[in-house]
Formats: C-alpha cells, sequence, structure tokens
C-alpha cells in the first residue's frame, strides 16, 4: 500500500509527523518531504484559544484519496503518501493536519506536497470553528465547493 | 416524502441531523427550498444558498434526484487544513 488517508479522533489518538515520514519511506525513496499544520493563537486580530475541526469523514477522506491520485498521475506512479486530519477540539500549538510525500527525487516530493495541502484547503469537507479568548466563538468562512448532477 | 439531513459547520446550531420533507421525486433544488425556513430561523440563509449537498460518497448537482428516507449531507464552505 503507497498511500494512507485518514481522519482522525484527536482526543484519542493525537496526529504524529514521525509516523508520516515513516510511512512514505522506501528503499528506491531519495526524499521525504513534510507538511504539519498547527493551530495559531491569533487570526485575523483575534485571540485564538482553541479551534473545533468537524469533519464529513467518508467524503473527506476519499476525496483525500482522489487528490493523492492526481498527484501520483502529476509527479510519478512512485511516490508515497500520507494524509492524516484531525478531528475535534485542538488547542494551540495541537496539530491539526500532516502531510507527507516520498519520492525518489526532492522536486515531485516538494511539489507533491504542496499540491496535497492546496487541494485539500479548498476540496475536503472540514469546518473549523475558532474559540477565542473573550469566550466567543465563530465558523472561519471558506471555499464553496463543487457539485456534480 | 422525508429526506435527512446530517448537519456540518455553521448548521450544527441545527442539530446533528433533521428531516426535510419535500415533494416526491424531488431534487437537491428542492431539498434546498425546503430548507429555507430552518436557515431562516437560525439566520443561515445566505450560508444555505452558497452550501452544497452530498451523498457518502459525492457532491451532489442543483438536480440530481433525492430519494425517500436517503441520508445526505449540508456541505457549507470549506475550511480544513
Amino acid at each position: 500500500m503507497n498511500t494512507n488517508v485518514e481522519v482522525r479522533e484527536f482526543d484519542s489518538n493525537p496526529l504524529d509527523a514521525a509516523e508520516a515520514l515513516s510511512f512514505v519511506d522506501a528503499a528506491g525513496n531519495g526524499a521525504g518531504s513534510l507538511f504539519v499544520g498547527v493551530v495559531r493563537n491569533l487570526n485575523q486580530g483575534r485571540k485564538v484559544r482553541a479551534v473545533s475541526y468537524d469533519v464529513f469523514a467518508p467524503l473527506a477522506e476519499q476525496g483525500f484519496a482522489e487528490i493523492c491520485s492526481e498527484a501520483r498521475q502529476k509527479w510519478g506512479d512512485d511516490l508515497r503518501f500520507y494524509v492524516a486530519h484531525a478531528k475535534g477540539r485542538l488547542q494551540v500549538g495541537d496539530i491539526s493536519i500532516v502531510l507527507a510525500a516520498g519520492s525518489p527525487h526532492r522536486a515531485e516530493a516538494f511539489a507533491a506536497c504542496r499540491y496535497l495541502i492546496e487541494e485539500i484547503k479548498t476540496r475536503s469537507p472540514i469546518w473549523k470553528q475558532e474559540h477565542y479568548m473573550d469566550g466567543d466563538s465563530d465558523w472561519v468562512k471558506g471555499h464553496a465547493l463543487c457539485g456534480h448532477d | 416524502m422525508i429526506v435527512k439531513v446530517q448537519m456540518f459547520g455553521a448548521f450544527r446550531v441545527l442539530g446533528d441531523q433533521i428531516e426535510v420533507k419535500i415533494k416526491e421525486g424531488g431534487s437537491v433544488s428542492d431539498l434546498r427550498d425546503s430548507m429555507l425556513q430552518y436557515a431562516q430561523n437560525a439566520d443561515l440563509s445566505e450560508l444555505l444558498r452558497v452550501s452544497k449537498f452530498a451523498n457518502q460518497s459525492s457532491v451532489l448537482g442543483e438536480g440530481a434526484i433525492c430519494s425517500s428516507g436517503e441520508v445526505l449531507a449540508i456541505l457549507p464552505p470549506v475550511s480544513g487544513g
């Protein structure tokens, strides 16, 4: 198996960057590219203390696999991918997403890893609710999805 | 007929799932119209307008036909990562 995609309940099993790099490693690979998304403490001037991630898991995981397949078509059948997105309430500093791309060469690993995160951010059914230091909460405005008849 | 709709994102304020009555053989567009009363009550009319509906495997277009008892999901604009 050359691809791992999953939505993970953060409370029971936090994301792990080392696990991602280990998965995409292979004897023929000279490069592993890693992206780690982390909850930050400020967004648009408001102090953030936590973020809740809501995920439609079956469609999200299917979409992750499709995006990996697209990346493999662009940069090579021999690439290995790891995609994991957290679900639930995360504190500042917690990891929300881990992506890794393993490839024989660095150019393909970098390009594919960048492609994965950019596509996931605009296409995956995932929603972010920010919880602010002043006690207020708000859903982050996002990208509208495309549908097909 | 009744279509069940799972709530996500800002629509969670309506609950985890709601049941919406639409005409027999109605489409996603009909479902959207029928959901308007729920959305108006929660000040979500504009969000409903820009949201999509999906089944377990794909995002549906406006003309897609709904089935009685089917469970769909409403997907507001996304913000993951």
